[in-house]
């Protein structure tokens, strides 16, 4: 692994360019992690990049990176307020993070956002997580809707 | 690492373009779902189409269960443990420097055992208080995704289980009552938790051991644990009013109340009251000789588990 000051640049779906240190995603980020390590990476010129992440979602990632790697020695408290201030975001918002952790395979900002949507929808009526969700084509036959009312009155 | 860059690209192209959390991929719903107690992710197949694939598919209900198992024996085996300390404070009680809120740590985690075996799936119960299994057969799968029941089935036996892990741990307690002195760590005691989890202790159906244990109307039982909370629950609780909360000495010899009430009322008895009122509850409670023997009077309240016997 480089020195903490390395930089690495990261490329976003617009093609705008983030300069990030580089042990802030190695530390977070499996596959840039695996990128560095193998050498795949060119100090000099190569750019990631990550044509599913878009430029508001990536600035977001790196903020999360940042944060927790100058701030894990935190007390719990903190941090956890900070993640929820973090993660006060839409639903399509929340989505495109989702997205991009995956693709980027950072553990805990995606086991933080699971945790998020399952208590966005933990407890709720079946309608309400469709609103919540944005579900809006929940591809049941009117047929098949109906029965579900029937049987599970209590869920909707 | 989840497959090469390009296999990662591909999976996430079909949902790119301004996707909303209803068309996350499959494996993305599954990792959240399984966060969700098993009992209400069978009614979140109601939502959608692909939810509900995703949720009657074998494969799912069966990681489902498996996370379950190891959650109810996690927590069956964190109960025994709190329960041993609960038993560490009994034998110290007499040192007079145990407090309410030493214990209170431990009624709050047996809550909360009792709370989620009582939430979650229930199993039958040589299953459930084992390690996770690793074949699960197709009925328990049927538990909990069967199109015709709204919640998974729950029989006596399953119900009971839990309780029971409790119960067992609460013998473990008389045993080692009498063990060595030692303290453990307090924190503030939840009024409804006590309650809760007394009431759950003493009126569930524990099985043949604990029945005749716990021998005695429901009505009395709760007496008891009222008479525990006002100990619990205030500081300026007189004794005099706390007697006359426990049933009276004949009803006593009538009715035996189960070992474990007593023995809770005496952890839970605040050392810090006068002597004279630590005098009257001991010679109370010295009533009961088959239960309790008392040694020393006031100074070394040290409290054995006397063999299972009527009154004499």
């Amino acid at each position: 692994m480089g020195s903490p000051l390395k930089k690495i640049m990261l490329c976003s779906s617009e093609k705008e360019i983030f300069s990030v240190e580089e042990q802030v995603m190695v530390q977070h980020s499996v596959i840039i992690n695996n990128m560095i390590e193998d050498g795949s990476y060119n100090y000099e010129e190569s750019k990631i990049p990550l044509d599913c992440v878009d430029s508001k979602t990536l600035k977001k990632v790196i903020d999360y990176c940042t944060y927790h790697t100058h701030h894990h020695n935190d007390n719990q408290e903190d941090l956890e307020a900070w993640d929820a201030q973090f993660l006060n975001v839409d639903s399509n918002g929340l989505y495109d993070l989702l997205m991009a952790a995956n693709y980027l395979e950072i553990r805990n900002l995606l086991d933080l956002i699971y945790r998020t949507i399952k208590n966005m929808i933990k407890g709720k009526k079946i309608d309400e997580i469709r609103r919540i969700l944005n579900i809006k084509d929940h591809g049941f036959t009117p047929e098949e809707e109906e029965q579900n009312r029937k049987e599970y009155p209590h869920f909707y | 690492m989840g497959g090469t860059r390009k296999q990662r690209e591909r999976r996430l192209k079909p949902a790119r373009g301004r996707g909303s959390l209803a068309v996350l991929p499959g494996e993305l719903i599954q990792e959240i779902l399984w966060r969700i107690p098993p009992k209400d992710v069978v009614e979140l197949r109601c939502v959608c189409k692909s939810w509900k694939t995703l949720i009657s598919s074998p494969q799912f209900m069966k990681a489902l269960i498996q996370r379950s198992y190891a959650h109810i024996a996690g927590c069956a085996s964190r109960a025994a443990k709190v329960m041993d300390s609960i038993s560490l404070l009994l034998a110290s009680v007499s040192d007079g420097n145990v407090t309410v809120n030493d214990i209170s740590d431990g009624v709050k985690a047996s809550m909360e055992v009792v709370n989620v075996s009582l939430s979650a799936v229930e199993f039958p119960p040589h299953q459930a208080v084992g390690a996770v299994p690793t074949s699960l057969p197709d009925a328990s799968l049927m538990l909990c995704h069967h199109p015709h029941s709204a919640s998974p089935p729950r029989s006596h036996a399953q119900r009971r289980t839990p309780a029971r892990s409790c119960a067992s741990a609460f013998h473990r307690c008389h045993r080692l009552s009498n063990r060595k002195k030692r303290h453990v760590k307090g924190a503030e005691i939840s009024r409804d938790a006590l309650f809760t989890l007394l009431h759950e202790r003493y009126n569930e159906p524990l099985g043949k051991k604990c029945q005749s244990e716990a021998g005695g109307s429901r009505s009395y039982m709760i007496r008891i644990l009222e008479a525990n909370l006002a100990l619990a629950t205030t500081s300026s609780n007189s004794t005099n009013r706390m007697l006359s909360m426990w049933p009276s000495k004949d009803n006593f010899r009538k009715e035996r109340p189960p070992n474990c009430a007593i023995l809770s009322t005496v952890a839970l008895w605040k050392p810090k009251k006068t002597e004279a009122d630590r005098i009257k509850f001991i010679r109370h409670l010295s009533g009961l000789k088959d239960v309790l023997a008392l040694k020393n009077s006031t100074n070394n309240l040290a409290v054995t588990h006397t063999p299972d016997h009527g009154p004499k």
